[in-house]
C-alpha cells in the first residue's frame, strides 16, 4: 500500500495585521510591524503598554462569525479560530457534503481561554466591589464574592473558558464528527496541533482535519501574567521597535492574538478532487526538556532533539533545509538557546541558513503561534521568498546566524522548518516541502 | 441623585413590573428572545415554540432565564420554569409544550408572586 502522505490546501488566519491569509501576506514580506498602544483596557500601572492586538473590537469580529446564537458562548479566540476556519474551508475548496463525516477531523492548539478576558475582568472587578463588607473598602467577603457571581453571571460565561469549545465550534459548524482533540502545551500548542493531525492522516485515522490554533492573551491577567514572570518587553518608549528577536537590545517579547487554521488533506485524495495544493506537511516531531519549568537547558536537548526528529521523520538530512522560521521570542534566553541549538543541528552549514522570526512583526501569539508561523512558511514557500526579523540593528554575539534582518528576501525555497518552543519545557518542529 | 432617590425609583420600577399587562410582557420577552436567539424580530409570536421554532437548545434556556430575571427583576428557582409547564415531562413534552406565550404567563405569575410577597 501507498504510504499516506499530508497536503494543505487550505488556510485561513486572524492575525495582529487583520482578518484573512492576504492581509497577513501583504504586510509580512514588506516587513511591517503590527505593534500598538494597548487601549482595550488601561496598562497605565502596569510595566507593559503595547502588544499586537487584532485591530477589532468584538462589534466588529461578531459579524464575521457566521453561526451568531454561537456568539453568546465564544471567546474572542474561538471567534478567531472560526473564522479562519472558515476561511481556510473556502480556501480549499473542499465540498463537504462529499466528504465522510467521521473522517474529517479537528485538532486545535490553544490556551486558557475567555475567562479572563477584558468584559469578564471588569464584571469580576465590580462584583467584588459590590462584595465589599460594611462599605468601608478594606474587606472582601469571598463567599459573598462567588453567591454575586453565580447569581450575576450569565450561565453560559463558563462555556468560553473551556479551552476544547474553540475545536467544537469549528466541529460543529462544519460538521466535523471524527477525532476532535484540542492540545494546550503553551507556546507549542497549534504545532503539536498541527503535527499531530499530520500523524492522524498519515496513520489513516482521517482524511482531512481542520488544524490549527488560536490564542487571546491581550488582556489584564494575560499582562499582569507574563509581566510577572519577566518575559515580556518594557521598551514603551520604542514600542514600535521593541520586538526584536536576537537583537543584543532585545528585552522580551511583544504579546500578540490571532488565529490561523489549515485543511489537511490526505494527498493522493486531494490529486483526485484536483484540488491546489500549498505544500506538504513532511515532518513532525515534539519534545519536552523534562529540566526547569520555564529554564531552557543551556545545551538545549530539547530543542535539539527535536529538530533532529523531525527531520529523521520527514528522512532528510540537515543540508535539505533552506530556511528555518525560528521560534525567535526575543527573550535574551531563549534566542541564544534557539541559535546554538541551529548551530548544533545544521553544523557548518548554520551560517549560511537563513533563520527568521516573524515575531518581531506580529509579536507573540502563545498558543497560536506556531500555527500562524506555519502560515508564513506556506507563504514564503509560496511566493518564495523569505520574511525577515524586522528591528534588528545591533548584533549579538551569542546569536550570529543570519536573520534575514529587515528586509524579506527571494530565495529557493524547497524545505523550511517551523520551530516552537514553550513553557514546560515543551517543544515542537514542523517541516513543509514544497510541492510544485 | 442621592441613594435615597434612587432606591426609591427602583422599588418603584419594581411595584410597577407587577403591573404590566401580558402585551407588555410579550413586547420585553421579545427582544430577550431576539437577542438571546439572534432571531427576527418577525418570527416572535405567542404560538411559537421556543426550541422548535425559535432554533433553541437547552443551553438556551438557561440563558433566557437569566435575561427574563434580570429584566423582570425576579430570581426563578432552578427548575421553576420547567415545572409551570406541566408535571412529569418528558424532555421531548417540554420541547413541544415551551412557547412564547407559556413564557409570558409564567412571567405574569412571577411577578404577580413577587407583588404579593412585597
Amino acid at each position: 500500500m501507498l504510504e499516506r502522505r499530508v497536503a494543505i490546501t487550505g488556510m485561513g488566519s486572524v492575525t495582529p495585521f487583520g482578518v484573512g491569509v492576504s492581509r497577513f501576506r501583504d504586510n509580512l514580506f514588506r516587513g511591517n510591524s503590527a505593534a500598538s498602544l494597548i487601549t482595550s483596557f488601561d496598562t497605565s500601572r502596569l510595566p507593559t503598554k503595547f502588544g499586537a492586538p487584532v485591530p477589532l473590537a468584538e462589534a466588529e469580529l461578531d459579524p464575521l462569525v457566521q453561526n451568531q446564537k454561537s456568539l453568546k458562548t465564544m471567546s474572542r479566540t474561538a471567534k478567531f479560530a472560526v473564522i479562519a476556519a472558515d476561511e481556510a474551508v473556502k480556501d480549499s475548496g473542499l465540498d463537504m457534503s462529499r466528504v465522510d463525516p467521521y473522517r474529517l477531523g479537528v485538532s486545535i492548539g490553544t490556551g486558557g481561554v475567555g475567562f479572563w478576558d477584558v468584559e469578564h475582568s471588569n464584571q469580576m472587578f465590580q462584583l467584588v466591589a459590590e462584595s465589599l463588607d460594611g462599605g468601608n473598602g478594606r474587606m472582601v467577603d469571598p463567599s459573598k464574592v462567588w453567591q454575586n457571581t453565580l447569581e450575576k453571571t450569565n450561565p453560559l460565561t463558563p462555556l468560553k473558558a473551556l479551552p476544547n469549545m474553540v475545536a467544537a465550534h469549528i466541529a460543529i459548524n462544519h460538521n466535523a464528527r471524527g477525532s476532535c482533540q484540542t492540545l494546550a502545551t503553551a507556546c507549542t500548542s497549534s504545532a503539536q496541533a498541527i503535527g499531530e493531525a499530520y500523524r492522524q492522516i498519515k496513520a489513516g485515522i482521517s482524511d482531512v482535519i481542520l488544524s490549527g490554533g488560536a490564542d487571546s492573551m491581550i488582556h489584564p491577567y494575560g499582562f499582569v501574567g507574563f509581566s510577572a514572570l519577566g518575559v515580556m518587553s518594557k521598551n514603551n518608549s520604542e514600542y514600535r521597535t521593541a520586538a526584536r528577536p536576537f537583537d543584543r537590545r532585545r528585552d522580551g517579547f511583544m504579546l500578540g492574538e490571532g488565529a490561523s487554521i489549515f485543511v489537511l488533506e490526505e494527498l493522493e485524495r486531494c490529486k483526485q478532487r484536483g484540488a491546489e495544493m500549498y505544500g506538504e506537511v513532511i515532518g513532525y516531531a515534539s519534545s519536552c526538556d523534562a529540566f526547569r519549568l520555564t529554564d531552557e537547558p543551556p545545551e538545549a536537548w530539547g530543542c535539539i532533539e527535536a529538530i533532529k526528529m523531525a527531520l529523521a521523520d520527514a528522512r532528510l538530512n540537515p543540508d535539505s533545509v533552506d530556511y528555518v522560521n525560528a521560534h525567535g521570542t526575543g527573550t535574551v534566553m531563549n534566542d541564544k538557546t534557539e541559535t546554538f541549538a541551529i548551530k548544533s543541528v545544521f553544523g557548518d552549514k548554520a551560517r549560511s541558513l537563513p533563520v527568521s522570526s516573524t515575531k518581531s512583526m506580529i509579536g507573540h501569539l502563545v498558543a497560536a503561534a506556531g500555527a500562524v508561523e506555519f502560515t508564513a512558511c506556506v507563504l514564503a514557500m509560496k511566493g518564495q521568498i523569505i520574511p525577515p526579523t524586522i528591528n534588528y540593528e545591533t548584533p549579538d554575539e551569542a546569536c550570529n546566524l543570519d536573520y534575514v534582518p529587515n528586509r524579506a528576501r527571494e530565495a529557493r525555497l524547497n524545505i523550511i522548518l517551523s520551530n516552537s518552543f514553550g513553557f514546560g519545557g515543551q517543544n515542537a518542529c514542523l517541516i513543509l516541502r514544497n510541492l510544485s | 441623585m442621592s441613594d435615597l432617590e434612587e432606591s426609591f425609583l427602583t422599588k418603584l420600577e419594581n411595584e410597577m413590573a407587577t403591573l404590566l399587562s401580558e402585551q407588555e410582557i410579550f413586547a420585553r420577552l421579545s427582544v430577550i428572545l431576539e437577542d438571546a436567539l439572534r432571531i427576527a424580530p418577525s418570527k416572535v409570536t405567542p404560538e411559537a415554540k421556543v426550541f422548535n421554532d425559535l432554533g433553541a437548545e437547552s443551553l438556551d434556556l438557561l440563558d433566557i432565564r437569566f435575561r427574563v430575571d434580570e429584566a423582570f427583576g425576579f430570581r426563578t428557582k432552578e427548575d421553576e420554569l420547567i415545572r409551570s409547564l406541566g408535571a412529569g415531562l418528558s424532555a421531548q413534552d417540554i420541547q413541544e409544550k415551551l412557547t412564547v406565550r407559556s413564557l409570558v404567563l409564567y412571567i405574569k405569575n412571577c411577578l404577580k408572586g413577587k407583588s404579593e410577597v412585597s
